[in-house]
């Protein structure tokens, strides 16, 4: 029988991974580079791996698989670069400058040599048109369409490409908003452009203009590029069903969906990390606990998330660069918060004598100074080597070799000497300040989320995971970690068991003192039928599932909270409100540690998700994308000398192919999977598993540094 | 207990973090289970972590004028009035009296006991109240003639909790002398939960890693950052400025019978000393205290004092008891920028006169020498942050809130960055949430009009002023009552080494048929249904002469509809149109003119 392929891609800034998977199981993970001017080049250079490993013609593995998931950074990257289509933000008169002044914050109070960000549409783009409506969704000022119909040609004039319309209030009565779309058709004919209602139909204004204008900015691009991509996959072979893209919730929609939604994509990639976690955490029988931590590890960021009974923790705030300086998408999406660190964050010793690590990074170029590419100033990377974390001879699968004197030498001028410290203890305090920083940033995103990283089991993904994500988890209190084979391609890997799904929201509001029985139905009544009409155009097979959630506050408080509703429940009388009542008590009183049961509630946003459970394989048995990948090796033991708490040990290496299940191996010890290391403290033991590792770290209670570690407490 | 335990730099550094996290997670927990607008959507809270003899360790993304001076003083009036410090025990401060910022600054302070019953650090929470109790619903009221006048409940470390049980008698009396008391009650618990939340956390990290570690790590901390302090204060020349400003008049008799119907005149003088590492501001040649709460407390003329320093100096220097220790502010009793005499009242301690006196302070650093100090921020309480209270005609239910729309800029800097907009004042520093309109209207019967940025109202320099803001919001469906107290209608933010200054802060009643009335930025109003307060914030100064601005960044002040090509050829000398084309011949003439 022929086998039936699933096909995962994403493509990172520096990578395309590729994930393949049959029927039964995946078989293993294919990586090229990835090549920014035509990213279908790095694409295919993916998919040619895969084929070769199973023995095809790139025409017949396209032929024979079925599914296609395809993960972008092409949306981001444009965002990030400015290379985004000429856009226009249209609002209520009264409010060019929603873009502007966002939601005002900052940090670092005595720092004002941090610059402003200028809006995301320049403000000559911003227009004003004559209509208000109010916040019972009445109509103080109606649209005067003449002046309507001037400022569009004026914007015609402009050659703007794309508008965004974000009208105050229009979340409860859209007519305004959809009469401009109409008029943009007729004066305008060609121009993309996004109603907010339609974007994201929530309330606060900043975040609504903000998704809209990002949401018009991309849609011709992405349009090209989505379009472009399946034509010319289908040019190659591929027979299979429409290409399916994934998005900020950790799912995926079909193109000719996404292309009117293209927002969705932004940040995508990051969100599919936990979408694996998630199975990772279910595969192993002896790591059993109710929240996941997902950590990805790249060269230049620090990607977290958690996932509570299988459920995968959602934002309102997601930022598009540092938060306070970038923008804010509006978006509900899955929570992963980056930080800025990596194995090319640069050490350095301050005036005070105190050391840093990063935020500056020496990224891919030049890179540490162990890259012999001209880079100066010692990193993470440099001083893993140096502490015989990294094999100079080995690395990348030795692909690069590196140059371990020049990053010795740099360690004991740069941050050895200043703090009197041999080069190797220079290593381990740059990796001790690093690791609290990664702890640190753990623990503030758990705090914010109300869990306890001590309940957590941890997944570390990403190629730099391996180098000090012991030490991070044993600080953090956390017992297990899940070490995958394919942690190098975690996000393709998330690809591969993502759902079809989507997230649609309504901001209306109800209070549980005057509760609008009639319109709560009816506004978790429209959530349905747009899920449903969502879920009706997609003929795949799969079980189908809503769930739906209400954000709420108490009375007068600002900042809501999710609350689960299950499957939709609809409130017929004071049972049914009571029942709302505790579920909001409950959910305050865990991320709080306070709550006021009873006092009146209000609801500002009603949020629907639809989903369509796709088929799943099995997690893979096999390596990664070298030739003899699939080819059973002996477990080869060396042993070299690693550093750790100050002491020189007597490593074992294990460098792995392949390995038989049930082996157990006591740290201190290094293992060295193709596309990633890891490096077992002392007292800490790793199972290996045929997909992965369990690490289990002894003492790890007494470890847990509970400052700041400990979620929320009573 | 004292300790000669030595940690190394990278302990240091992990402890540092440590702390740090520990104010973040208190920060977050009153961020987000709040309930007034100001605490939850302003961020005017702040939260701290501090030696048992109240030296500041920890403070995160605090406000600078809740916490840079006071909390010392506020932790000695605990341990002076209560020396059996127990825990569970907690304490409610907001006398400016005895070292907070003013009554509004509701601050909870907890003793961190450990188990042999012995203080190591003290938690500080504190939130500035959406009402207080004052006599006229504002939380700033300068009206005040005295502490009676001025109504609001004060305690100077009151024990609020023993064994972690609240003390029933007092949340009754606050429930009986505070606006919207369901309210207050929900802060109250923000603002508990805040504090106990940092409370239990410092407990755990000395259980772990021992208190005589977390000792030897404050020691060493607080020396660390005296020493990069001093190197920082060596870095700036020797020299001696004073600078002067005045305070908009005050529409109060009792004011102008004191002789200061034309303003309060505010003088600063700033004394560096390179070759010591150390620097003094003197506060002492100011008015006596003012028949109005416009007073500071001790705790905001110093700290509004240390804020200009910090601004002044650059980045990189951690704000703690170390380093605030190589600034000496001198002060006097009696003193309207000094020690308060009670009943002398200093209700509207954090805006006014702090404002005057850390933007002098900015001024005097920039007299002194290029490259330090910077213009000044533009004043406060612009229209934006009215305090608003009424009835709300859709529940019947009364509110008092203070808004935080578009506010005033921030000043052109050293480093060349231009203005931070919407700053708020120097004592916001920028730190400040901005209200959703949408959310405004939600929860208030209120309509916003408009918030939007002024063009050509930057304070022009070679790093610009943030422009002012235009705002315009009014009450739908009621009467409601808009009180302000906003500074800068006469003087604005000036400039610094040549930079120019902001614009004034202006406000108008629109009445019902749509005309403008003028009207005093210090006010108690009742607005109609149909009309609007109209405002016009302050930019922010600028610094260094216009003329050298990069003609780059003035096309692109051109493009951002920043100014106008008529204002960058006649304030700039640049020739640019408004597709941000410089016209570099005429632009070389007009510069070389």
């Amino acid at each position: 029988m022929t086998p039936t392929y699933t096909i995962s891609v994403d493509t990172g800034g520096t990578f395309t991974d590729l994930v393949l998977a049959d029927q039964d199981e995946v078989i293993g993970l294919f990586k090229s580079s990835t090549t920014p001017d035509d990213l279908f080049v790095g694409i295919t250079g993916a998919i040619e791996k895969a084929a070769a490993h199973v023995g095809l013609p790139i025409a017949d593995l396209l032929a024979a698989t079925k599914v296609f998931v395809y993960s972008t950074t092409r949306s981001t990257n444009a965002i990030l670069t400015g290379n985004v289509a000429k856009t226009a933000f249209v609002t209520t008169r009264g409010n060019r400058d929603i873009l502007l002044y966002r939601e005002g914050g900052k940090d670092q109070p005595h720092n004002l040599a941090l610059p402003f960000k200028t809006p995301y549409v320049p403000r000559r783009l911003c227009f004003e048109i004559t209509e208000r409506v109010l916040a019972d969704g009445s109509v103080a000022v109606e649209l005067d369409e003449a002046a309507a119909r001037a400022t569009l040609e004026r914007i015609g004039e402009l050659e703007v490409e794309a508008i965004g319309v974000c009208l105050l209030w229009s979340i409860l009565n859209p007519e305004h908003e959809l009469r401009i779309g109409e008029l943009i058709e007729e004066i305008l004919p060609g121009v993309e452009y996004s109603l907010s209602h339609q974007v994201n139909r929530i309330v606060r204004e900043y975040r609504r203009a903000s998704s809209t204008v990002i949401d018009a900015s991309i849609k011709p691009l992405m349009r090209d590029h989505l379009n472009d991509l399946e034509s010319r996959l289908r040019g190659l072979g591929f027979n299979g069903d429409p290409l399916m893209v994934t998005h900020v919730s950790g799912g995926v929609m079909r193109t000719e969906q996404m292309c009117e939604r293209p927002i969705q994509t932004v940040d995508s990639g990051p969100a599919l990390a936990p979408v694996a976690g998630v199975v990772y955490a279910e595969a192993e029988p002896d790591a059993k606990a109710p929240d996941v931590l997902v950590v990805d590890t790249g060269g230049t960021s620090f990607d977290v998330s958690i996932a509570n009974e299988g459920r995968i923790l959602y934002t309102r705030e997601k930022w598009l660069g540092p938060k306070w300086y970038g923008h804010m998408t509006g978006l509900p999406a899955v929570d992963t918060q980056s930080l800025g660190a990596g194995g090319g964050s640069i050490a350095r010793v301050d005036a005070g004598g105190l050391l840093h690590v990063g935020p500056e990074s020496a990224g891919a170029d030049p890179g540490p100074v162990a890259y012999g590419k001209g880079g100066t100033e010692p990193t993470v990377t440099d001083a893993a080597l140096v502490l015989g974390y990294i094999d100079p001879d080995n690395f990348l699968g030795g692909a690069m070799k590196l140059d371990l004197e020049a990053a010795r030498s740099a360690m004991l001028e740069k941050v050895g000497e200043p703090l009197g410290l041999s080069a190797e203890g220079a290593a381990e305090a740059i990796l001790r300040v690093a690791s609290e920083s990664m702890r640190g940033f753990i623990t503030d995103m758990t705090v914010a989320q109300g869990r306890d990283p001590r309940q957590c089991v941890m997944i570390a993904g990403g190629g730099a995971a391996g180098l000090n994500i012991v030490r991070i988890a044993r600080d953090l209190g956390v017992r297990q970690i899940i070490i995958p084979r394919l942690a190098a391609g975690l996000s393709a890997t998330g690809g591969q068991f993502s759902d079809i799904s989507a997230t649609f929201s309504i901001g209306q509001y109800a209070s549980s003192a005057a509760f609008d029985f009639d319109k709560v139905n009816a506004t978790v009544g429209e959530l349905k039928t747009a899920l449903t009409s969502f879920l009706d155009a997609v003929d795949q097979p799969g079980e189908r599932e809503m769930r739906f959630v209400c954000e709420a506050r108490y009375d007068q408080q600002i900042w809501e909270i999710d609350v689960d509703l299950g499957e939709g429940r609809e409130f017929h009388g004071p049972e049914d409100l009571a029942w709302l009542q505790e579920r909001f008590d409950a959910a305050h009183l865990n991320l709080f540690a306070v709550n006021q049961p009873g006092f009146p509630i209000e609801i500002v946003t009603w949020r629907g998700e639809g989903r369509i459970i796709r088929p799943k394989p099995a997690l893979t048995t096999a390596g990664a994308d070298d030739d003899d990948a699939g080819a059973a090796a002996d477990v080869d033991v060396t042993t070299r000398t690693g550093w750790f708490g100050g002491e020189p040990m007597d490593t074992a290496v294990h460098r792995v192919e392949d390995m038989s299940a049930l082996t157990r191996i006591e740290g201190p010890a290094i293992i060295e999977e193709p596309t990633t290391t890891i490096v077992l403290d002392p007292g800490s033991v790793a199972q290996v598993r045929p997909t992965h590792y369990l690490v289990e770290i002894a003492g790890a209670d007494e470890a847990a540094i509970a400052a700041g570690t400990v979620g929320a407490e009573a | 207990m004292t300790t000669t335990k030595t940690l190394d730099s990278v302990q240091l550094a992990v402890l540092e973090s440590r702390f740090d996290a520990i104010a973040r997670s208190m920060l977050n927990t009153l961020l987000r289970s709040a309930r007034t607008g100001v605490l939850a959507v302003a961020h005017d809270f702040s939260c701290a972590v501090l030696t048992k003899d109240g030296d500041l360790l920890a403070w995160a993304e605090s406000i600078p004028i809740h916490v840079l001076h006071g909390p010392k003083e506020m932790v000695q009036t605990m341990k002076r009035f209560h020396p059996d410090l127990k825990r569970g025990d907690a304490f409610l401060h907001n006398s400016g009296y005895h070292g907070c910022s003013h009554t509004a600054d509701w601050t909870m302070l907890i003793p961190i006991i450990d188990d042999d019953g012995e203080h190591h650090f003290t938690v500080l929470a504190k939130a500035h109240q959406g009402d207080c109790g004052n006599s006229v619903p504002t939380t700033y009221m300068w009206q005040a003639r005295d502490v009676y006048e001025e109504g609001g409940l004060i305690f100077p470390a009151v024990k609020v909790q023993s064994n972690y049980e609240d003390n029933q008698d007092i949340i009754r009396m606050c429930q009986m002398r505070i606006r919207a008391p369901d309210h207050w009650w929900g802060d109250y618990l923000a603002l508990m939960g805040s504090a106990r939340i940092g409370e239990r956390r410092t407990l755990d990290l000395m259980q772990e890693v021992g208190a005589d570690t977390l000792l030897a790590y404050s020691r060493q901390w607080l020396q660390m950052s005296d020493e990069l302090m001093e190197e920082r204060l060596r870095q700036i020349p020797k020299g001696k400025a004073t600078a002067t400003t005045i305070h908009d008049p005050l529409p109060l008799d009792a004011m102008t019978e004191a002789g200061y119907g034309d303003g309060i005149p505010i003088k600063v003088t700033v004394e560096t000393f390179p070759e010591e590492g150390r620097m003094v501001v003197d506060l002492r040649e100011n008015p006596d205290n003012l028949p109005s709460g416009i007073n500071l407390s001790e705790a905001c003329a110093k700290s509004s004092a240390l804020i200009g320093v910090f601004l002044g100096i650059g980045k990189g220097v951690p704000s703690n008891g170390g380093s605030l220790s190589r600034v000496d502010v001198l002060i006097r009793e009696g003193c309207c920028v000094g020690s308060p005499v009670h009943p002398y009242s200093c209700s509207a301690s954090t805006t006014n006169l702090q404002d005057r006196v850390a933007n002098a302070t900015l001024e005097a650093l920039a007299e002194i020498a290029d490259g330090w100090g910077m213009g000044q921020f533009g004043y406060g309480q612009a229209a934006g942050g009215s305090v608003i209270s009424g009835t709300d005609p859709r529940t019947g239910k009364p509110f008092v809130n203070q808004l935080y729309l578009a506010a005033s800029g921030g000043p052109g800097t050293p480093f060349h960055t231009d203005g931070w907009l919407n700053a708020y004042t120097v004592g916001g520093c920028g730190m400040l949430y901005k209200d959703s309109i949408e959310i405004d209207e939600q929860i208030h019967p209120i309509r916003v009009v408009a918030e939007k940025r002024i063009i050509d109202s930057e304070g022009p320099g070679r790093s610009i002023g943030a422009s002012a803001a235009f705002t315009e919001f009014g009450p739908v469906g009621c009467s409601m009552e808009v009180v302000n107290g906003g500074d800068g209608s006469v003087v604005p933010a000036r400039g610094a080494r040549g930079g120019g200054e902001g614009t004034q802060m202006q406000m108008w009643r629109r009445k019902v048929d749509g005309t403008l009335e003028e009207i005093p930025t210090f006010h108690r109003i009742t607005l109609a249904d149909g009309e609007t307060l109209v405002g016009v914030s302050c930019s922010g100064g600028g610094y260094g002469p216009p003329t050298e601005r990069e003609l780059d960044a003035v096309a692109k002040d051109v493009l951002e509809r920043v100014i106008t090509p008529e204002r960058a050829k006649a304030v700039y000398g640049v020739a640019v149109d408004l597709d941000g084309v410089i016209d570099h011949d005429a632009t070389a003439a007009l510069r070389a003119a």
